[in-house]
């Protein structure tokens, strides 16, 4: 049962014009593991990440989920397969409600076709406090109307709510407090306690250290090292993200 | 200092709620300018009759701009869809009796179908698909009317029976509560329906909307649909008030129904709105004209008070905060 592959890539590649984004990128996902993706700016990182998450298609390559091959890259089809993402830009309706937003895509109704707004107050009211955020006065504002950081809450939330196979973080904690830092790292922890696989991007390599249990290293779009935490110092893994 | 703080906040707090109810603050000063102006004829019971007759109609197309507007998109056909709606549902009737108006209906939500298709599947941009189908509809209306009106009281010659039912829903009491029901059925699909709310979402982020699997295309066809049943619904109050359709019927009204939710607060840059409002909005228009009227002033100084309403009123309330770039 261990080291049960539940994501694998292999050689994905991706161009945007004359820019290759990802160049032959492979990598596993083990179940159940938190694998942390480092990389410096614009090394190709979310570009990876959209594609897991069928927001692009690759140019070249296969994924497979489940030791099935993914034919179609469309964010409705991976997120019924179990993959939720938070966006580096957290893909917000910033002119609608935080539950709104955390439902988008699935709202909930009443006789087929009246949203259910019980429904959506009270889990998004449960996944706020799971979060441990407690400055949000009112959840029927528009989002427009939030911190930053309390829009990266319901980004983050809205991920975790569904509590699915695999969940992709994007730079989730880049807007938050230490607090809230805190507590997004917990509940990380325990996504990963219930079951699910995580990737985690993340610039902070302290953060990475301490929740990682592997490390993908990707670099002008290829992926130069994939190894469990253990193998690798920080100063190694330093010159990895820059030299290669 | 504090005294200061305290002012600034009571200002805020003024400014904030003029935003917010920029249509019920205008409708009431129109109210109390006519009022004194025009005196008691004006707040009359027949004069108010008469306003509520006259309101149904550009309220009704109203309502379902806000549709439109609200995704940050315009259907400026809707005058002329009301025309050959209107035209249909009297031949309809004249023929085959009450059930005609299923014409009037079926014509109008057909026309909104091909603006929202050829809008949304060969992206055209809305101002100028509707453009373009305001002056075929209009020209389709003239040629196959010859010009010539169609009285549905000439119907009674056919179909043996009166069309008197027909023109009583143009008479108060009865169109006034069809406009109610309207409104009320338009509040309930705005507010409380997954419809509304992703049609809102949509004027706001259409790209997010999207990515998290809502199909843009269908649903934008169908918001034009149902501007569409709301012009239908329009075209047959209209047609019962006047007792005939003509080559010019509705012909200018997308411009007092665009006014009418530009009054009511809701930004033509889409992602916002309120029927109600916009219903509040039209009143306005109607108690506008009305009111010059009454007051004795030429007919002609009514499309300068309302130009002008419209500049003041966007003015005060456009909410610069949410809607961050005016273009
Ligand atoms: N939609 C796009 N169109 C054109 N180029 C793109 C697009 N998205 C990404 N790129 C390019 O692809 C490369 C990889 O970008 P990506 O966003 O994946 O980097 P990243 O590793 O996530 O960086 P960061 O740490 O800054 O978030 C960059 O050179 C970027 O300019
Ligand atoms: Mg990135």
């Amino acid at each position: 049962m261990k080291n049960e592959i539940i994501l694998s890539a292999t050689n994905i590649s991706k161009r945007f014009g004359g820019v290759i984004a990802l160049h032959d990128v492979s990598f596993n996902l083990v179940k159940n593991e938190i694998l942390a993706v480092v990389g410096a700016n614009g090394a190709g990182k979310s570009t990876l990440m959209k594609i897991i998450a069928g927001v692009l298609s690759p140019d070249n390559g296969s994924l497979m989920l489940n030791g099935k091959k993914i034919e179609k890259f469309d964010v409705f089809t991976m997120r019924e397969s179990g993959i939720e993402m938070v966006y580096q830009d957290l893909a917000l309706v910033k002119n609608m409600n935080a539950p709104y937003n955390l439902f988008i895509g699935r709202l909930p109704t009443k006789f087929g076709i009246f949203v259910d707004k019980a429904k959506m107050e009270k889990k998004t009211k449960e996944v706020l406090e799971r979060l441990q955020v407690k400055t949000i006065q009112n959840l029927w504002a528009d989002t427009n109307s939030y911190s930053g950081g309390q829009q990266q809450a319901i980004a983050i939330g809205r991920a975790i709510a569904w509590g699915r196979d695999i969940v992709i973080l994007d730079e989730p904690t880049a807007a938050l407090g230490v607090l809230e830092t805190e507590q997004v790292m917990e509940t990380i922890l325990e996504l990963k306690k219930q079951g699910s696989s995580i990737i985690l991007i993340s610039h902070n390599l302290e953060h990475v250290y301490k929740l990682a249990d592997r490390i993908l290293v990707i670099r002008n779009g290829k992926n130069v090292r994939e190894v469990e935490k253990d193998e690798i110092t920080i100063d190694e893994l330093i010159s990895a993200i820059t030299i290669g | 200092m504090d005294n200061n703080n305290k002012r600034k906040q009571v200002k805020e707090r003024f400014g904030c709620f003029l935003k917010n109810n920029i249509a019920f603050v205008s409708l009431l000063i129109l109210i109390i300018l006519f009022w004194i102006w025009a005196g008691p004829n004006f707040m009359s019971r027949k004069n108010w009759t008469y306003i509520s007759q006259q309101l149904p109609v550009v309220g009704i197309l109203a309502i379902g701009m806000t549709f439109a507007v609200t995704g940050g998109y315009i259907d400026l056909s809707v005058g002329s869809s009301l025309g050959l709606a209107g035209y249909f549902a009297a031949l309809g009737i004249q023929r085959y009796g009450p059930i005609g108006v299923v014409f009037g209906l079926v014509t109008p939500v057909i026309i909104g179908f091909v603006n929202g298709a050829l809008f949304a599947y060969l992206k055209i941009p809305s101002f100028v698909t509707t453009l373009s189908t305001q002056v075929i509809i209009r020209a389709v209306l003239m040629i196959i009317s010859n010009g010539s009106a169609v009285y549905i009281s000439e119907g009674m010659a056919t179909t043996g029976k009166s069309n008197n039912w027909l023109t009583n829903i143009g008479k108060f009491p009865y169109v006034f509560f069809i406009a109610l029901f309207v409104l009320i059925i338009a509040h309930i699909i705005y507010n409380k329906t997954t419809f509304g709310w992703n049609l809102r979402a949509i004027g706001g982020n259409e790209a997010v909307v999207s990515l998290f699997g809502l199909q843009l295309m269908p649903f934008k066809t169908a918001v034009f649909g149902l501007v569409g049943f709301f012009v239908g619904i329009a075209a047959l109050v209209n047609l019962g008030r006047v007792g005939a359709a003509t080559t010019v019927s509705g012909q200018g009204m997308e411009l007092d129904a665009i006014s009418a939710v530009v009054l009511g607060g809701t930004p033509l840059t889409g992602g916002y709105g309120s029927v109600v409002k916009t219903f509040v909005g039209a009143l306005s228009l109607v108690v506008l004209s009305n009111g010059i009227t009454l007051a004795g002033i030429a007919p002609s100084w009514n499309n300068v008070a309302k130009g002008l309403l419209l500049i003041i009123a966007v003015a005060v309330a456009l909410d610069r905060k949410k809607i961050g770039i005016v273009k």
